[in-house]
């Protein structure tokens, strides 16, 4: 037994799947994509990554179908956002309302199957050690990586300019449409991971319900880290955390309502968004200007 | 017909229960048996046709739990009785039983099964809906004319379990993984420690709560940490999913299966288990509905009528023990022992039974105290 | 609604019943047989018209609401949260406060101003700060559903149910009556809606909200009170959600559990948008949506088609409808090919 280390190690896996679904989310987010069909996602892509994990055999394989399906899903929404111009929220909420009667029905052969969680790899630094699988180790390179792309990149100047200011991208000459199309698909395909983490390392057993709420929690997630994926990185640690916090406090006796602890990401991120939008910090923080809105040439 | 209530109280006040075994099992003839009224003229009851039998699940079938136990006793029942035809619904919300249970009868049921104690107030207002229609609720305390209850006494497992648990732990520490505060629950707790305490005094069990009855992660966090921090070898749970045993398997630690067969999900972890057959219930009020003789009553049985059983135990259980525990279950099937017996005192030092007595099924239906040894927070503890 | 409009309705519903079909038939079902039995439950059966009815008139309170907000290009996804802490601010007038005497006048009342409340908050930050009403709407579901969870398996809980999570039965005194055989529910969503068509299109005040919703900066140069059409619209809605929250709990439920709310306040969403943010095509797309939410049991019990697939029914019926226009093209294009 491992003493302690497993107990991290489960905080990490859980913290992991936040990550991975709201580093998708944020990349969608920063070309101007607001997608809230996440939960249905991460709920399709998971059942997708179990199927295949179960009628194949190949773990590697099952996490690509994961991204897979992730990236079909919002394709769906990058296509109704972008081409058709109906309004995002909706779609979103299309999207969420497809992902699960799709987990749910397709999924319902598998209901109870438990497959063998990833195998994970040591990773030793020093007196340290700590095993992670592939996914997590995916996740932790994401984060730093996406933040490079982001601010020190052609690539992430283009993709912050869709949800900044496609006028101006438009006028250079790039079709906002299809760029944010792809960073949606993009952005799907890394959410889709999340569902993969879900089913095949935190929770290797498929049931409907498995998402519980995650794809929300992720949503919110985006938002307190003022949509930049180190902070992202460091608040899904904490959400992650907090998600172990009613057993913690059963242990150290403390006489906290666990239903009221849960409450804490989304009244975290009410807070933050309204701390962020008072004029005098409103320089501090950020959130992509034109966020949620379809991209309409003026002439 | 004899109360089991009835039947328990009478132990109660017999004290030595063996001894009035034969007796009562005399007085309450296993109930499967002359269903039949005598024909006056002695010819074989009327051709009646075929029964059709819908059931309300909360969960999906496949959730190698509380509905995956109903589910298997809807197939046990449907292959037993031949007039019989079986209808179900699955994952029905707490609040949507009644619009479910109207297209139920809509489509022909004549009998219906609730199993979520949350459907009760709905099985109430469709039994006063369709008087000439059959309901039974599950876990529920509500009954009509026309609306029976029903329940196993999965405490008798539990305690039987926890005399494995208590011979199998090295560190004399337990963990129980529960889902929430309700009396059911720590009637479960209650009975494995006090099976485990029988064979190892010095035995204690951690409890945490993970205030869901599904939530794999919080059930994965709380048994790690029983591990972790407390030391557990031997873990027991009353949530819905099998991830306590997963756990254990990777742990090297032991556990047990709940309400099904889980031995995949830990097959070096599994000690045992516990078993409801819901199929004998459905079996018996199917039975009486089709020939016209059910009577609305509480069913609330345990090894006596076959209804809870174990899972076959690991070679990881001492000889002894096993013999031991194959006794206590020939005493149980002839009502002749029952583990919630005095002296019973509470962890605050108050006296819930005096020697010989018994526990009433009210005190097991309005238990919210713990035994001397069971360690961790009890919310709502009396 | 137009004829085109009405027309791209009717094939956005086809189409989702089509698709729907096909999972009926992956799961061994007859759709034709299924849909049937499905309109006979819950319309021709005087049971089933009865929950019908309920849903309905649960529904077509909330997208009598939403549609103000809708109709002002307000995006309120927190219908579901309103209702819920619309229905436990009436459970404090009954569980917690003792007004003396038992009516479900106050509680109505207290649930209402809550449930307006709950949502004028967000839609107030929205004003001064301009902060993104989806996002904070959508926070407060998830915070309303956790109180609910806090009282229902805490503080409220009935003591003599042997610990099940639910609250105590209220007394006769604060229920809400049938009228007509029918839920409470329904005719007074028949009321609301009108009051609402009214509002919204034979009011200066609705007139105004469109405006608002069609074009902002239009708006801007009239001079119109924002903060009376952002809050203003966001608290009327938030009146209708608390309502339908109250309704539902003083007329049916009678307590609370934690199934409570069961994502009524997100189907209404599909419900208002079908109905073009019409409070009077929102009370017909509600009875459809009821029937086919009451109904969509019929279809497990008959073809074994696991609850998930009225969601996928909701999407793609909801996916069609928000491209509507785009199907609408694609209809005149067709139309002008035959002509």
């Amino acid at each position: 037994m491992d003493g302690g280390g497993e107990f991290i190690k489960l905080i990490i896996d859980s913290s992991t799947v936040l990550l991975l679904a709201s580093l998708g989310e944020l990349i969608k987010e920063r070309s101007g994509i607001l997608n809230l069909g996440l939960e249905g996602i991460i709920s399709f892509s998971a059942m997708s990554a179990i199927a295949v994990y179960i009628e194949v055999g190949n773990p590697y394989l099952a996490i690509l179908v994961a991204g897979v399906a992730g990236a079909f899903l919002s394709l769906i929404h990058g296509f109704i956002s972008n081409y058709i111009k109906a309004d995002q929220v909706l779609s979103g909420l299309a999207v969420l309302f497809i992902g699960i009667g799709l987990s749910g029905l397709l999924g319902s052969k598998y209901e109870g199957l438990k497959v063998d969680p990833l195998t994970p790899v040591r990773i030793v630094l020093g007196d340290f050690i700590i095993s992670m699988d592939i996914l997590t180790i995916t996740a932790y390179i994401l984060a730093p990586l996406l933040f490079i792309i982001l601010y020190k990149t052609r690539y992430g100047l283009i993709i912050r300019g869709l949800g900044d200011q496609p006028e101006g991208l438009d006028y250079l000459g790039y079709d906002v449409d299809k760029l944010r199309t792809i960073v949606v698909v993009v952005g799907g395909f890394i959410v889709g991971l999340a569902g993969a983490k879900l089913t095949l390392a935190l929770i290797p057993m498929w049931s409907i319900n498995v998402s519980g709420g995650r794809g929300w929690i992720a949503l919110a997630l985006v938002v307190s880290s003022l949509w930049n994926p180190m902070l992202t990185f460091l608040v899904a640690h904490v959400f992650g955390f907090l998600n172990q916090f009613p057993i913690l406090s059963q242990v150290m006796g403390l006489e906290v309502d666990s239903r009221l602890i849960s409450t804490t990401p989304y009244l975290s991120t009410i807070v933050l968004l309204v701390i962020f939008s008072l004029p005098m910090l409103k320089r501090l923080g950020y959130a992509p200007r034109e966020l949620g809105k379809p991209y309409i040439r003026r002439d | 017909m004899v109360d089991r209530r009835e039947a328990l109280k009478v132990i109660g006040i017999g004290g030595a229960a063996f001894a009035l075994g034969a007796g009562l099992g005399y007085t309450l003839k296993p109930t499967t048996e002359a269903i039949v009224p005598a024909d006056e003229s002695g010819k074989p009851p009327v051709e009646r046709g075929t029964l059709k039998a819908g059931w309300v699940y909360v969960g999906p079938i496949g959730d190698y739990g509380w509905t995956y136990a109903h589910d298997l006793g809807r197939r046990y029942a449907e292959e037993r009785l031949d007039f019989l035809e079986t209808v179900y619904v699955e994952s029905v919300a707490e609040d949507e039983a009644m619009p479910v249970i109207t297209q139920l009868v809509n489509e022909g049921a004549d009998v219906i099964f609730t199993t979520s104690f949350g459907y009760m107030d709905d099985t109430i207002k469709a039994g006063e809906k369709y008087p000439d229609k059959i309901f039974m609720h599950c876990s529920g305390y509500k009954r009509r004319e026309n609306v029976g209850t029903y329940f196993v006494r999965l405490y008798q497992p539990y305690y039987l379990n926890g005399l494995m648990a208590g011979a199998v732990t090295e560190t004399n520490n337990l963990g129980y993984v529960a889902a929430h505060p309700i009396p059911e629950v720590v009637r479960h707790i209650n009975a494995f420690h006090l099976g485990a305490r029988e064979v190892n005094p010095d035995v204690k069990t951690y409890v945490i709560w993970i205030n869901a009855w599904y939530d794999p992660e919080k059930a994965r966090s709380a048994a790690q940490t029983l591990i972790d921090q407390f030391n557990c070898d031997v873990l027991a749970f009353t949530e819905d999913t099998p991830t306590v045993l997963t756990v254990a398997e990777e742990a090297g630690a032991y556990s047990f299966s709940h309400y099904s067969d889980m031995k995949k999900y830990g097959p070096n972890a599994e000690l045992s288990g516990q078993i409801a057959n819901w199929g004998i219930i459905y079996e018996d009020v199917l039975l009486r509905a089709y020939h016209g003789v059910w009577e609305s009553k509480d069913y609330w049985w345990g090894f006596y009528e076959g209804a809870v059983d174990i899972t076959p135990m690991s070679n990881k259980v001492p000889k002894d023990i096993q013999n031991l525990v194959n006794e206590r279950i020939e005493l149980m099937r002839t009502l002749s022992f029952e583990p919630f017996r005095g002296p019973l005192v509470d962890r605050k030092g108050r006296v819930r039974a005096k020697a010989g007595e018994f526990l009433t099924r009210d005190d097991l239906w309005n238990m919210m105290w713990f035994l001397e040894g069971v360690e961790g927070d009890l919310p709502g503890e009396e | 609604m137009d004829i085109r409009s009405f027309l791209s309705t009717i094939v956005s519903v086809l189409v989702a019943l089509f698709v729907y079909g096909l999972f009926i038939m992956y799961f061994g079902g007859d759709p034709l047989d299924a849909y049937y039995r499905m309109f006979r439950n819950s319309y021709l059966d005087p049971n089933g018209l009865y929950e019908t009815l309920r849903l309905a008139g649960s529904l077509a309170i909330l997208s009598a609401g939403l549609s103000l907000v809708f109709k002002a290009g307000i995006w309120n996804i927190g219908a579901e949260g309103q209702y819920i802490i619309g229905g436990i601010a009436a459970g404090y007038m009954i569980y917690v406060f003792n007004i003396g005497f038992e009516t479900p006048v106050i509680p109505i009342l207290v649930g209402m101003l809550v449930g307006s409340l709950y949502s004028a908050v967000p839609a107030y930050l929205k004003y001064k700060l301009d902060v993104n009403e989806v996002l904070t709407t959508l926070m407060l579901n998830y915070v309303a559903l956790y109180i609910l969870y806090y009282h229902v398996y805490g503080v409220w809980r009935d003591p003599s149910t042997f610990g099940f999570p639910v609250t105590p039965e209220i007394s006769m005194g604060f229920r809400l009556p049938d009228i007509l055989g029918m839920n409470f529910l329904f005719p007074l969503s028949i009321i609301v809606s009108i009051v609402a068509y009214y509002i919204l299109f034979r009011s200066k005040y609705g007139f105004k909200l469109r405006v608002y919703g069609e074009n902002r900066e239009a708006a801007k140069y009239s001079r119109y009170n924002l903060f009376t059409l952002i809050v203003g619209s966001m608290a009327l809605s938030g009146l209708a959600s608390g309502l339908a929250g109250t309704g539902d709990f003083l007329s049916y439920y009678h307590r609370f559990k934690p199934g409570y709310a069961a994502g009524l306040g997100y189907t209404a969403i599909i419900t208002t948008l079908v109905g073009e943010s019409n409070p009077i095509y929102t009370l017909i797309s509600s009875i459809f949506f009821a029937g086919f939410l009451y109904g969509s049991n019929t279809i497990s019990i008959v073809a074994g088609v696991p609850f998930e697939g009225i969601y996928i029914f909701e999407g793609v019926l909801l996916a069609f409808i928000i491209s509507r226009r785009y199907i609408g093209r694609w209809v005149k294009w067709m139309g002008a090919e035959n002509s």
